[in-house]
């Protein structure tokens, strides 16, 4: 299976960048492409076209770690972009596009700083583990 | 009555617009408010100076690529270095792609749904929308030529959207042969792709609807944007060039000394300000050549310039500007379309330079100072200022962006569209939409207005008698 994982945050809005550290996390330990995004909805889904399975992992805010709705993970509320769902859609009937499965972190709130707060720091071990079950799940080995 | 529709957003704040209706339910004010989150430049004192461009592209995910050289081409004056003339031609090429790239998102993705699509219904006011009435070709088309140009960006910036290629004194990365045919195969059908594009949108700019569209909102206002030494566009670099509503030449100036001739008015209901041409002066929200209000992005371009640096943009300047400077503000789409165009054929022209090879990429940069670097980005001119200390560290950083620069504007838009559309308190979906295509028309990024990083929805109140009864919450 052509797997591809990819972290979304901005590195320069604190707890927002654990999905990139997480998907650092993951490099060379699965068997699957990682990418970073810190774009919006359509260049998310401009990264994923052509796998098989997406693992998206990303902050939200509110508490602990669990998997979203693809429907329900409006990642760009941009006024310069379109959210990811809608982009999946429209790039869909054009090329092959992957499973998608989506992990949030819950996280307090957003500031503009370049480092995680020591609580987000101790959840990537158990979301890269997620990560990883989620491979395994779909079939794909970790290394 | 409340309306509520609530994305998932992760970030607090939102763009908000405004609109008051008198006991009549017609439209008595109406304005924009862009949300701030400051302290980025605070954020940013301290830095080493050659990690600007790198932090600042990443202010946002609109246009990375804008700050990326503004910041670059700050360093370049604040340590005193000309990069060599193929570093140069890199960034220029990098840059026009970003344009093409940008522009080709903005006309079919986004605003560009309400020039082709007009008022149809909320579910089809997207690509999918597009494609059921110009058929499923052309959905192809934007999807592949958006992946051309990011490839271009890619090959020359070092990686996907956030460019890390251009430094003090030029750039860290060159092109060998392979590369540089492979960006001219992709450049050319790029031009083929634009000039489709503009036939496709002539046909709505020849329809009945178009004058409605343009109809919404014509302001008379002063124009500001980059010209060369020929006065013809240029979105890399050259001289800042302002005209008033006549057309007629106010000032031309080096981008280092546009901050003596802009001063920024404050409102109390907002913390992001309105600059305004201090020669002229603010006389509040009016146009006018009295008012010192001026906007920037395409629309302005094509109005401060006497034509552009390739040959089928140069036509289509010409017959765009047959009737002199354009006012109205869906004039903004028809201008993106020809800079769509002139950015393909500037890639070719750039790509087919015999230096654009050369392996001189770099001067070594002098003493640390003061410096200024000015593009524009997709949606107008974009400043960044710098003061370094000795030692190379940011003493001081600034960032005027382009929807500050239209920020005046864009309220008079919203504010005229408004009483436009809604009469006698009839609001519905279609309506409201049309408000906010005056605002869409601008392309404009509030998350970089207000340096707030990430992106922010739209709210749009709407207030009856001083009471708010209808409130939308939703992507613009």
């Amino acid at each position: 299976m052509y797997s591809v994982i990819v972290g979304v945050g901005n590195p320069l809005l604190g707890d927002d960048a654990v999905g990139l550290e997480v998907a650092k996390r993951l490099k060379g330990v699965v068997e699957a492409d990682v990418k970073l995004c810190m774009a919006g909805g359509l260049e998310l889904a401009e990264m994923i076209a052509e796998y098989d399975l997406a693992i998206i992992i990303d902050a939200f805010k509110g508490k602990g770690i669990k998997e979203i709705d693809v429907d329900d993970y409006e990642e760009s509320v941009a006024n310069h972009d379109i959210n990811f769902p809608s982009a999946y859609r429209i790039l869909r009937r054009y090329v092959k596009m992957p499973k998608v499965r989506v992990i949030g972190i819950g996280v307090d709130g957003i500031e503009i700083k370049e480092e995680l707060s020591p609580k987000i720091k101790k959840m990537i071990p158990e979301v890269v583990k997620k990560v990883k079950e989620i491979m395994e799940e779909e079939n794909e080995f970790a290394v | 009555m409340k309306v509520s529709i609530d994305p998932i957003t992760r970030l607090e704040g939102h763009g908000r617009i405004e609109i008051f209706l008198d006991e009549n339910g017609n439209v008595e004010k109406a304005y924009m408010q862009i949300p701030e989150l400051r302290g980025f430049e605070k954020f940013c004192q301290g830095r080493k100076a050659e990690d600007m461009p790198i932090i600042t592209s990443r202010i946002c995910g609109v246009c990375p690529e804008a700050h990326h050289m503004a910041a670059a081409k700050a360093l370049d004056m604040a340590f005193n270095v000309e990069p060599p003339k193929t570093a140069k031609l890199l960034r220029e090429l990098l840059y026009n792609a970003y344009i093409f790239y940008d522009h080709c998102l903005h006309l079919y993705y986004l605003g560009g749904i309400d020039v082709l699509l007009g008022d149809v219904p909320k579910g089809e006011r997207n690509v999918i929308g597009l494609i059921k009435k110009f058929g499923l070709e052309i959905g192809k088309e934007v999807i592949k030529h958006r992946r051309y140009a990011m490839e271009v960006i890619k090959m020359l910036g070092g990686r996907e959207i956030h460019p890390v290629s251009a430094i003090p004194g030029g750039v860290s990365k060159g092109i060998n042969e392979d590369e540089r045919r492979e960006i001219e195969e992709k450049a050319k059908s790029c031009i083929n792709f634009a000039l489709k594009s503009l036939e496709i949108f002539k046909e709505v700019f020849n329809s009945k609807r178009w004058n409605e569209l343009l109809g919404l909102d014509s302001l008379e206002t002063y124009y500001m944007g980059l010209v060369d030494e020929k006065n013809h566009v240029n979105y890399y670099d050259g001289d800042i060039r302002v005209v008033d509503p006549n057309g007629k030449e106010l000032f031309k100036v080096k981008p280092k000394d546009i901050l003596k001739y802009v001063e920024e008015h404050v409102e109390e209901w907002t913390y992001v300000k309105f600059p305004y041409l201090k020669q002229i002066g603010w006389k509040g929200f009016v146009d006018g050549k009295d008012s010192g209000i001026y906007r920037v992005g395409s629309l302005a371009r094509l109005n401060v310039a006497d034509g552009m640096n390739t040959k089928h943009a140069m036509e289509e300047f010409k017959e765009f500007r047959k009737d002199g400077i354009v006012h109205e503000t869906f004039a903004y789409y028809y201008a993106r379309l020809i800079e769509m165009l002139n950015a393909a054929e500037r890639m070719l022209d750039l790509v087919k330079d015999s230096n654009i090879t050369g392996e001189d990429l770099r001067n070594m940069p002098n003493e640390p100072g003061e410096g200024m670097g000015v593009v524009e980005a997709a949606r107008g001119v974009l400043i960044h200022h710098y003061v370094l200390d000795e030692k190379g560290l940011v003493k001081k950083a600034n960032m005027i962006v382009a929807t500050t620069n239209n920020n005046a504007a864009i309220n008079m838009s919203v504010a005229n569209a408004a009483k436009k559309v809604i009469k006698n308190g009839k609001v519905d979906d279609i309506l409201l939409n049309k408000v906010e295509s005056a605002f869409r028309c601008y392309d404009p990024c509030l998350a970089c207005a207000s340096h707030a990083l990430g992106q922010t929805p739209l709210i749009v109140n709407l207030y009856k008698e001083g009471k708010l009864y209808r409130r939308l919450k939703k992507n613009v």
